[in-house]
C-alpha cells in the first residue's frame, strides 16, 4: 500500500509538473534579445486566438481589429449591435438595422442597470440582391465602412461612426428598400434642391428620421407603407440621419451635410511637457458626393465637449439624449481636445514621521517572507500572475522609499526572475504570437484572453507595470539586448500606433472617440462591447508612461499620456458620473460599474457583493491611483452606503463566500486619497488584504497621504513623472522623479523648483 | 469583458473561471473544508465564520429527518463474537430483531468551533483552535466532544506546524468532497481509517507553484494512548502503542482540485468506522492457543479523491479508496464484575478473523462519484458511493463477497428569505446490496449509513429532509 501511496503521489506531483519539465517547445522560436516567443502555442489543445474571419480583401492582411465597439462585426457572420452614439446600427440578414436607443432603466438578474439598446426602428436592405453576410471593409480609428455582398460582387456598404447622426451608404446593384418595424409617423417625402423626391422625413417612437437620395434617385412610399429608395446607375449612394428635432431649421442644415460622406477618421496626439497638456484632435476625412456642403455634423460626447480646447466650442444646433448623457452636435471635419496631465510617480518617498516609519518597516519584513505567495493566490495565467508582478512591484517602490535597499534588491530579482520564467520561454507559461489574427498572447490564458481575446490591456498593464520598475532600477534589463524586447512587444499588443499592421492593430483595445477601453475581444453582447474594471484600464496607460520615461521612449510615454489622460475623463464621466449628467436619478446608484456601449450596469462579472462592485473600479491602487480625487469626497460617500450596501445584500441572500470585509484596503486606499485621516481609520491592519495587495503598501500609502494631505490637481510640472500634493494646512509637497541620466531641474506651474538627481526621487514643501 | 457573464443576458454563457475560484472558497468554507484559493487548505474553517479582531466562531446546527421503507429500527448490536455486528445471522432477539419495515429517524448534529490567531508583521502566524461536534445530545464521536484542540505557528516560507489533538484528513477532507453530492457518511466514515487523533503533530508545506498549478505537502505524526486490560494478568502480549502516519498532497489549479490521502496506523483496535477516534488495541489477552498467530493489529487507507469544475455551476466529484485491515483478533478483557468475580468483556472488536483463530488480511476498494448543479439559490446534486467486493483468504464470510452500492439525488435551497446562512434540503436515497449477507468490510456494521441490513434486505429507499444553520 505504501509503494500505491507514493506512486500516486509521485504521478500527483508530475502532473502538476513537480517531477517532469516542462513539454519541449515544438512552435517555431522567435528570438528577442535574451526572450523567446513562438509562432503557436506548444500545445495542440491550447487555445488560439478566433480568427476575423468576416472582413473584406482590402484588410484581410491586416491585424483583426478585436475589442473594439464594432469587434463583432469580424467575428461573426451578421453582427451584434454598434452603438455609436446616438444612433445604433446592427447587420442582420435582413438588412442594416438602424435606431435611436432609448432609456430603460430597471433591474435585471439583480443588477440595476440603464439601457439603451438597440431595437430597429427600420431596416435598410438592397432590393435586388441578397448578401452573404456583413463584412468589415474598411477602419478608421472611429469609423468603419460594413460591406453586405453577394458572390457576385453586388455590395450593400454602410459607414458608420461614433458621435455622428449620419449613416452613410452605397449601393451598387439596383434599389434600396426602408423597412420600417412599425408604421412611422408623419412620413413625408420631399423634393431636395427642387429636383425628385430625394428626401423623406418620418418619425418612429420619439425619434426623427431624414433619408437623402442622391441625384437621379427618388424615394417611393408603397402600398404596404415601406419605403423603397430608387437608384440611378452610378449613384448609389445616400445618407440617412437621426434629427434633433422635426424643425425645417434642423432639416437644412442636415440637407447641407448629407453628401460629405466621411471615408476615414483618425486621432492624433500630442504632449505639451512644459505645460502638461496633451492634446487630441479627431479628423474626419470626407468625401463631397454632390452638392456644395463641404462640413459634416458631428456629434460630441460630454468628455469631448468638456474638453474642447479654446474657441472650438460645439454651435448650438442641439443634441441627442444618449446612454452617455448629452450628445452635442457640433459642425466641422476636426475637433481638438485639451486635457492636463497630472503626473505620475514610481512611488512617494519614504514615510516621515517615526512611528509611521516603524510601522511600514514593520509590516515591510512580513511582506517580504510573503513576496512569492503574491503569484499563488488564484490562477497562474497573464492575469494573476501579472497582479503578482504588480503588487510586487509596489512593494519593491516602497522598500526603496523607505530605504530598505537590501528589501528592495530582493524583491526586483524576484520581479525579474518572474517575468523572465515567462519570458524565456522553456515553460508552459509564455507567450506566442499569433500572425493569422494579429497578437502576442500568454499561456495559460485567463477569463478567455485567448479564446475570446478578453482583457489584454487588464493582463498586460501590469507586466508592463512591473517592467517599469525593473528598467527604472535597471535598465540593462530593459535593453533589446535582454528583455526590453519582450516588453516592447506585450506593449505593441495593446498599443500599436501604426495603423495597418499584420502584427497588431492599431490600439486594441482603446476606442480613441469614447474616450476609454473595452475589455471583450469579440463584442458577443447585445448591448454592445464593455469593460468593467476602469481602473485596471488606467493603470495600463500609467504602465506605458513609466516604461517610456524609463526606457527614454518618448512616443510610448506620450501615448500613454493620451490614453492615460482620455480613460480617466471617460472614467469620471461614465463610470463615477462626476458632474451627475450621465446617470439618471432613477437608476438609483451612484455610478456604473460596468459600462457596455448601451447600458450601465451596477454589478461586476463575478459577483453582486456591494464591496467588490465598488473595488474593482479601484484597484490597483498605485501612485496612478491619484485621479480617484478628482472629487475628494466622492469615496468617502461611497464608503459610508457600504455597511447599509452589504447588510441589504446578505438579507437578499447575496452570499459569495468572501471575507465580509473583502477589500478594505482598496476602499480605505481610495477614501484617504480624498480624506487622509478617514481612509487611515476605515484600514484594518489585520483585516483581509486584496490579492494584489500587500498590508506594507497600504500602510505606507495611508502613512505618506496623511503627512502629504491630497493630491493637488491646481499645480503641475514641466516633466512627466510629478506629484503634487495639499494639507488642510495649505502646505503643499513636491515631487518629481528623474529617469534621466543627467540632473533635472523641475519647474511646478506656482513656480516652485525643485532639483532632482539622476535615477531618484525629491520632493520639498 | 471579464470573468462572469450576468444571467440576464441570455445568449451569453459563463467564458472564464473567476466565479469558479470564488465559488470554490464558498463551497469549501460552507462544507467545512479548506479553501484552494486562500492557500488555507489546510486550516480548514467551518462555515461561515464569523471573526471579532483574533476570535474566529464558526460551526453549523443541523435537523434531519429519514424515512425508510426497508430498514431495521434499530441499530445492530454487536455480540460478543460478532463485534461488527455483521457476522452472526439474523436470529431475534440477539440482533435487531430480523425485522425490517418502514423506519423513521431525527438526526440532530451540531460543531462549533472557536479559533484564536494573531499574525505578527514579520508573517509568522500563531493560532489555537478547539471544535467539538455533537450528535443528539452526545458526543458525535464516541468518547470526544472535541475533535480539534491544537495550537500551531505558520510562516508563508516555513510553512505551519500544528500539535494537539485534531481530525484527520482522511475524515474531513473526504467529507468535504461528499458531503455536497449527499454521501458524506458512505463515503467519509467509511473504510479503514481513523477520523481523529488524541495526540499528533502536523506539518504542512507552504504552497508550491508547478507548471500545472499549485501542489503543498502535509504530514502528521499521531499516537494514541496505550490500552491495557482491566485485568493486567491475562496479557500474553502486552499493548502496543498505537502510531499514525498520515500524507495528505494537495493540488489545485483553476478546474481541478486533487488530493491524495495515505494514512497508516499500527496498534490502533480495527474497524471500517473512518470517522471513529484513533484508539489502541489492548494486545494478546486470549493466549497463543485462541489467538494464533497474534499480531498487533494495523490498517492503512489511500485515497485519491477531487472535484472538477466544468464552469461554475457544474461540477463533478470523484473518489477511489483503498482500505486494508491486518485483520485483529477478538480480545477479552477479563475485568471485574464483582468483588470476587470477573467476567469476560469483548473490549476490543476484532476484525477478518476466522473461525480457526487465524488473522486475514483484507483489501476493498470503494468509489465515489457525483455532480452538482448550482443556480441561484437552488443546488441540485446526484451522486454514488461503490463498495466493492474485498480481497481475503478468509473462510469466514464477514461481508467480503458483498458489495453495497449508494446512490443519492439532492436538492438544496438557501434561505435567505429567513436567514442568509440557512439553508433547507430534500434528498431521495437507495442502497442496494449485491448479495443478502453480511455487509461490505467498508461498512462498520450491517445497517450503517442507511439502516438497511443486507442480511435481510438487499435494497432499500429513503427520503431525508433538513435545515441547516451555519454560522
Amino acid at each position: 500500500m505504501a509503494r500505491i501511496a507514493v506512486g500516486l503521489a509521485l504521478l500527483l506531483a508530475a502532473a502538476s509538473g513537480l517531477a517532469v519539465p516542462a513539454s519541449a517547445a515544438s512552435g517555431t522560436e522567435v528570438v528577442t534579445g535574451l526572450g523567446r516567443y513562438y509562432a503557436a502555442p506548444k500545445s495542440g489543445s491550447d487555445p488560439v486566438p478566433p480568427l476575423g474571419t468576416y472582413v473584406t480583401a482590402d484588410l484581410a492582411g491586416q491585424a483583426v481589429p478585436s475589442n473594439q465597439w464594432y469587434s463583432s462585426v469580424v467575428y461573426q457572420r451578421w453582427s451584434q449591435p454598434l452603438y455609436t452614439q446616438p444612433l445604433a446600427y446592427r447587420a442582420t440578414e435582413q438588412g442594416f438595422e438602424v435606431s435611436t436607443p432609448r432609456r430603460e432603466i430597471g433591474s435585471y438578474g439583480g443588477s440595476r442597470e440603464v439601457r439603451y439598446l438597440h431595437q430597429a426602428d427600420f431596416t435598410l436592405a438592397p432590393a435586388s440582391f441578397q448578401p452573404a453576410d456583413a463584412r468589415l471593409a474598411a477602419r478608421g480609428d472611429w469609423s468603419v465602412r460594413i460591406r453586405m455582398a453577394d458572390a457576385n460582387g453586388h455590395a450593400f456598404d454602410a459607414t458608420v461612426l461614433h458621435g455622428s447622426p449620419f449613416s452613410y451608404y452605397d449601393c451598387n446593384q439596383g434599389d434600396v428598400k426602408f423597412k420600417f418595424a412599425a408604421a412611422p409617423v408623419s412620413l413625408q417625402l420631399q423634393a431636395l434642391n427642387g429636383s425628385a423626391v430625394r428626401m423623406v422625413t418620418f418619425t418612429i417612437a420619439s425619434s426623427h428620421y431624414a433619408a437623402f437620395a442622391p441625384e437621379g434617385g427618388h424615394f417611393e412610399s408603397g402600398s404596404d407603407g415601406q419605403l423603397t429608395l430608387h437608384l440611378a446607375n452610378g449613384k448609389g449612394y445616400f445618407s440617412v440621419a437621426a434629427l434633433p428635432d422635426a424643425s425645417a431649421e434642423t432639416l437644412a442644415r442636415f440637407t447641407a451635410a448629407a453628401f460629405v460622406f466621411p471615408v476615414d477618421t483618425r486621432v492624433d496626439w500630442a504632449f505639451d511637457s512644459t505645460h502638461s497638456r496633451v492634446t487630441s484632435t479627431f479628423s474626419a476625412n470626407t468625401v463631397v458626393r454632390e452638392g456644395t456642403g463641404s462640413t459634416a455634423l458631428l456629434g460630441l460626447y460630454p468628455h469631448q465637449w468638456k474638453a474642447l480646447a479654446a474657441g472650438t466650442a460645439p454651435a448650438d444646433i442641439g443634441g441627442y439624449d444618449t446612454v452617455r448623457g448629452r450628445v452635442r452636435l457640433f459642425a466641422g471635419n476636426s475637433f481638438r481636445l485639451e486635457r492636463t496631465y497630472h503626473g505620475l510617480l514610481p512611488h512617494w518617498g519614504g514615510v516621515e514621521a517615526p512611528t509611521g516609519r516603524a510601522s511600514v518597516d514593520s509590516l515591510l519584513v512580513g511582506d517580504l517572507a510573503k513576496a512569492d505567495s503574491l503569484y499563488t493566490k488564484m490562477g497562474r495565467g497573464t492575469y494573476w500572475i501579472g497582479k503578482g508582478l504588480g503588487a510586487t512591484a509596489q512593494l519593491l517602490s516602497v522598500a526603496e522609499a523607505q530605504g530598505k535597499l537590501q528589501a528592495r534588491d530582493q524583491l526586483l530579482a524576484a520581479l525579474k526572475a518572474r517575468m523572465q520564467s515567462w519570458f524565456d520561454g522553456g515553460r508552459n507559461t509564455y507567450f506566442f504570437q499569433d500572425a493569422r489574427t494579429g497578437t502576442l498572447a500568454g499561456l495559460p490564458q485567463e477569463y478567455d484572453s485567448v479564446l475570446h481575446m478578453n482583457d489584454h490591456h487588464f493582463h498586460y498593464g501590469y507586466w508592463v507595470m512591473a517592467a517599469a520598475h525593473v528598467a527604472l532600477r535597471d535598465p540593462e534589463w530593459a535593453s533589446d539586448v535582454q528583455w526590453g524586447g519582450m516588453v516592447r512587444r506585450i506593449i505593441a499588443d495593446i498599443a500599436t500606433t501604426e495603423r495597418g499592421r499584420q502584427d497588431f492593430p492599431f490600439l486594441r483595445n482603446f476606442d480613441p472617440y469614447e474616450g476609454h477601453s473595452w475589455a471583450s475581444g469579440d463584442a458577443d453582447f447585445d448591448a454592445g462591447n464593455n469593460q468593467e474594471s476602469s481602473s485596471e484600464a488606467v493603470n495600463a496607460w500609467a504602465s506605458l508612461i513609466l516604461w517610456g520615461e524609463a526606457t527614454g521612449d518618448r512616443a510610448t510615454r506620450d501615448l500613454g499620456i493620451f490614453l492615460f489622460t482620455s480613460e480617466i475623463a471617460s472614467v469620471q464621466n461614465y463610470w463615477f458620473d462626476l458632474d451627475r449628467e450621465v446617470l439618471p436619478a432613477e437608476y438609483g446608484q451612484p455610478f456604473a460599474s460596468m459600462v457596455f456601449g448601451g447600458k450601465y450596469s451596477y454589478n461586476t462579472w463575478w459577483t453582486q457583493e456591494p464591496r467588490q462592485i465598488m473595488g474593482i473600479n479601484l484597484l490597483p491602487i498605485t501612485t496612478a491611483s491619484t485621479y480617484l480625487a478628482a472629487d475628494p469626497a466622492y469615496f468617502s460617500r461611497l464608503a459610508d452606503r457600504l455597511p447599509n450596501e452589504v447588510k441589504a445584500y446578505g438579507s437578499g441572500g447575496g452570499d459569495d463566500g468572501t471575507p465580509p470585509d473583502i477589500w478594505q484596503d482598496v476602499i480605505a486606499s481610495a477614501v484617504a486619497l480624498g480624506d487622509n485621516a478617514k481612509g487611515m481609520a476605515l484600514w484594518k491592519r489585520g483585516g483581509s488584504v486584496e490579492f494584489g495587495e500587500t498590508r506594507t503598501h497600504t500602510n505606507h500609502w495611508l502613512w505618506r497621504l496623511a503627512e502629504m494631505g491630497s493630491p493637488d490637481f491646481s499645480v503641475t510640472a514641466d516633466t512627466a513623472l510629478f506629484a503634487v500634493f495639499k494639507r488642510a494646512d495649505g502646505q503643499r509637497t513636491y515631487l518629481a522623479w528623474n529617469a534621466g541620466s543627467t540632473s533635472l531641474t523641475v519647474a511646478f506651474t506656482d513656480g516652485h523648483t525643485l532639483k532632482v538627481a539622476p535615477g531618484t526621487l525629491a520632493q520639498s514643501h | 469583458m471579464r470573468r462572469a457573464i450576468p444571467t440576464h443576458n441570455g445568449h451569453q454563457f459563463l467564458k472564464n473561471k473567476f466565479k469558479i475560484d470564488i465559488r470554490e472558497i464558498a463551497v469549501n468554507l460552507k462544507a467545512y473544508t479548506g479553501c484552494i484559493a486562500l492557500g488555507a487548505a489546510f486550516l480548514a474553517t467551518p462555515a461561515a465564520a464569523e471573526q471579532f479582531g483574533p476570535l474566529e466562531i464558526a460551526g453549523f446546527v443541523k435537523e434531519e429527518f429519514s424515512r425508510c421503507d426497508n430498514c431495521s429500527p434499530t441499530l445492530v448490536n454487536p455480540s460478543s463474537f460478532d463485534p461488527r455486528g455483521v457476522l452472526t445471522n439474523v436470529n431475534p432477539p440477539l440482533n435487531q430483531g430480523g425485522e425490517t419495515r418502514t423506519t423513521t429517524a431525527n438526526l440532530g448534529l451540531a460543531m462549533l468551533t472557536l479559533g484564536l490567531s494573531h499574525e505578527f508583521d514579520n508573517a509568522v502566524k500563531i493560532q489555537a483552535r478547539g471544535t467539538s461536534r455533537v450528535r443528539n445530545g452526545g458526543p458525535d464521536i464516541f468518547g470526544h466532544y472535541m475533535i480539534d484542540m491544537y495550537v500551531g505557528v505558520s510562516h508563508p516560507t516555513y510553512g505551519s506546524l500544528d500539535v494537539g489533538k485534531m481530525s484527520t484528513r482522511s475524515w474531513t477532507r473526504s467529507d468535504s468532497f461528499a458531503y455536497p453530492v449527499g454521501l458524506s457518511s458512505p463515503w467519509a466514515e467509511s473504510g479503514a481509517g481513523y477520523g481523529v487523533v488524541p495526540e499528533a503533530v502536523r506539518y504542512a508545506t507552504r504552497e508550491f507553484e508547478m507548471s500545472l498549478g499549485k501542489i503543498r505537502f502535509e504530514a502528521t505524526l499521531g499516537r494514541a494512548d496505550k490500552r491495557p486490560p482491566i485485568n493486567r494478568t491475562a496479557t500474553t502480549v502486552a499493548p502496543p502503542s498505537p502510531r499514525m502516519t498520515e500524507l495528505f498532497v494537495q493540488f489545485s489549479n483553476e478546474k481541478n482540485l486533487v488530493e491524495l490521502i495515505y494514512q497508516d496506523t499500527k496498534g490502533g483496535r480495527q474497524s471500517s468506522f473512518a470517522k471513529g477516534a484513533f484508539y489502541g488495541a489492548q494486545g494478546n489477552t486470549n493466549g497463543p492457543a485462541a489467538a494464533t498467530g497474534y499480531r498487533a493489529p494495523s490498517e492503512t487507507v489511500l485515497v485519491l479523491q477531487g472535484n472538477h469544475w466544468f464552469n461554475p455551476t457544474w461540477k463533478l466529484s470523484y473518489g477511489i479508496k483503498r482500505s486494508e485491515w491486518s485483520g485483529q483478533q477478538q480480545q477479552c478483557d477479563y475485568g471485574p464484575v464483582s468483588a470476587f468475580g470477573f467476567a469476560c468483556y469483548w473490549d476490543q472488536g476484532g476484525f477478518n478473523y476466522a473461525v480457526d483463530q487465524k488473522l486475514y488480511k483484507a483489501t476493498e476498494t470503494d468509489y465515489m462519484a457525483g455532480v452538482s448543479y448550482t443556480r441561484n439559490v437552488w443546488t441540485f446534486t446526484a451522486g454514488m458511493v461503490r463498495m466493492g467486493h474485498a480481497h481475503t483468504a478468509n473462510p469466514t464470510e464477514w461481508g467480503q463477497r458483498n458489495t453495497a452500492t449508494f446512490s443519492n439525488v439532492g436538492a438544496y435551497r438557501k434561505l435567505p428569505e429567513i436567514y442568509k446562512n440557512l439553508e433547507a434540503y430534500a434528498g431521495f436515497g437507495r442502497v442496494d446490496f449485491g448479495r443478502q449477507g453480511p455487509a461490505p468490510l467498508s461498512m462498520p456494521n450491517n445497517t450503517a449509513f442507511f439502516g438497511a441490513d443486507p442480511r435481510i434486505a438487499k435494497s432499500a429507499n429513503g427520503i431525508t429532509i433538513g435545515a441547516n444553520l451555519k454560522f
